[in-house]
């Protein structure tokens, strides 16, 4: 991998080119005062919760209460159903139909690969089911509450359950180059204003959302993207598997999580089941 | 529907099917995944058959005012919920109703529990919508 292909060189890039038109224009127009300030990051540590945990949280809007790890088209067809010609529909229909209109959006962006595995593909065989810790893309979309620890060289997302714990870098490093594949792949971060950005590499095959019938193969990359609300009190997530084997175009899903530093994370033994008494 | 899931349930159940026993419990076991239930059922022959019922994680169920002492040796119990893919005497818990027939609550059970709550949200949304 070349480092200059990743988004974090491209974001420093960025950065750089826009410091070299305020040198510019200082140099044009001397009498013009630059005030370059230090942006301080979003506060983002603490526990943050979907729907599944905290259904009864005052902060959610009508379209998180339906929301999934749904796509952009998912959430503006949802937005469709909460118009007042669609009145006669139930939470239960809308819940319904949401659901199915995200499984035929992700589906028409599988590969051949991806349908091909799928036809032989046993929802027995999922390694969970043997207690085995989840991979990235499963973990980050995992409905649990997570904890968010922030310092300033890295970041610890500590999820309950199946889902694994993961440390995101944040001390400006690069990716390494020729490691092999994991589950939970190598993830550095950064800010970019209120927006915490995850780039993850080197991810292993494996279930990226078994409720959503998705699969990775080796090599895939994620992106994640996490905005905090001006109130602090939601964020905003949104995730991009990049996956050229089984997504013929990057799987971009979206959720939002609301701040609940009332929820504990539970720690609980983890039994395996075979599918036998 | 089973969204709180953390395995497709199509590994071991047939997701369109609903079967109801009842039978008295000998074993809770509350753990993750997938939190079980082991009851003696006594068939049509007057046989006694031993199942086991899968429902959620116990952290979800905790969390739902479960107990890890949630269900006792002795305690009769009705469970609605899907049938093993397999034949096998096993059933994913859709709804738990207790000796005193009130329903537990909970699990893949708070599903219901669940779309009460957002229907009535909605019906708050449409009213000051405009």
């Amino acid at each position: 991998m070349k480092h200059t292909d990743t988004p974090r060189t491209q974001n420093r890039l960025l950065r750089i080119s826009n410091f070299a038109l305020i040198i510019l224009a200082v140099g044009f127009f001397p009498d013009v005062r630059v005030v370059v300030a230090q942006e301080a990051p979003p506060a983002i540590g603490g526990v943050w919760s979907t729907t599944v945990t905290a259904i009864e949280h005052p902060d959610w809007t009508i379209e998180d209460l339906f929301a999934c790890n749904c796509t952009s088209e998912t959430y503006e067809y949802l937005r469709e159903l909460l118009l007042p010609e669609n009145d006669n529909l139930s939470a239960l229909d809308i819940q319904a139909a949401v659901s199915t209109h995200n499984r035929e959006a992700i589906r028409e962006l599988y590969t051949e690969t991806q349908i091909d595995y799928l036809a032989v593909y046993d929802h027995a065989d999922d390694p969970s089911i043997q207690c085995e810790l989840f991979g990235v893309f499963r973990t980050l979309l995992h409905n649990d509450p997570i904890l968010i620890e922030q310092t300033q060289s890295q970041i610890i997302i500590r999820p309950e359950d199946l889902a694994a714990d993961r440390i995101i870098h944040m001390d400006g490093r690069d990716h390494p180059e020729n490691e092999p594949f994991t589950a939970l792949g190598h993830s550095i971060g950064w800010y970019e204003g209120s927006t915490l950005v995850i780039d993850t590499v080197n991810i292993a095959a494996s279930i990226a959302e078994d409720g959503l019938n998705i699969h990775n193969a080796d090599n895939a990359h994620a992106i994640e993207r996490y905005t905090l609300s001006e109130d602090g009190t939601r964020l905003h997530g949104q995730f991009t598997l990049i996956d050229p084997v089984m997504f013929r175009e990057p799987l971009v899903l979206e959720r939002t999580r609301v701040f609940t530093p009332e929820v504990n994370l539970i720690d609980a033994p983890c039994e395996s089941i075979s599918g036998e008494m | 529907m089973s969204s709180m899931a953390h395995h497709n349930p199509a590994a071991h159940y047939i997701v369109d099917e609903r079967i109801e026993i009842e039978g008295v419990v000998t074993e809770f076991r509350p753990v993750n995944p997938h939190s079980r239930i082991y009851l003696d059922v006594t068939n049509e022959q007057g046989e006694i058959e031993s199942w086991m019922a899968e429902g959620d994680s116990i952290i979800n169920l905790r969390r739902s005012g479960w107990t890890t002492d949630q269900f006792k040796p002795g305690d009769r119990v009705q469970v609605l919920g899907r049938p093993s893919r397999f034949g096998q005497n096993l059933i994913e818990w859709t709804f738990i109703t207790n000796s005193a027939g009130t329903e537990v609550g909970g699990g893949n059970g708070q599903f219901g529990e669940r779309m009460r709550i957002v229907q009535t949200r909605l019906e708050e949304y449409r009213q000051h919508r405009d």
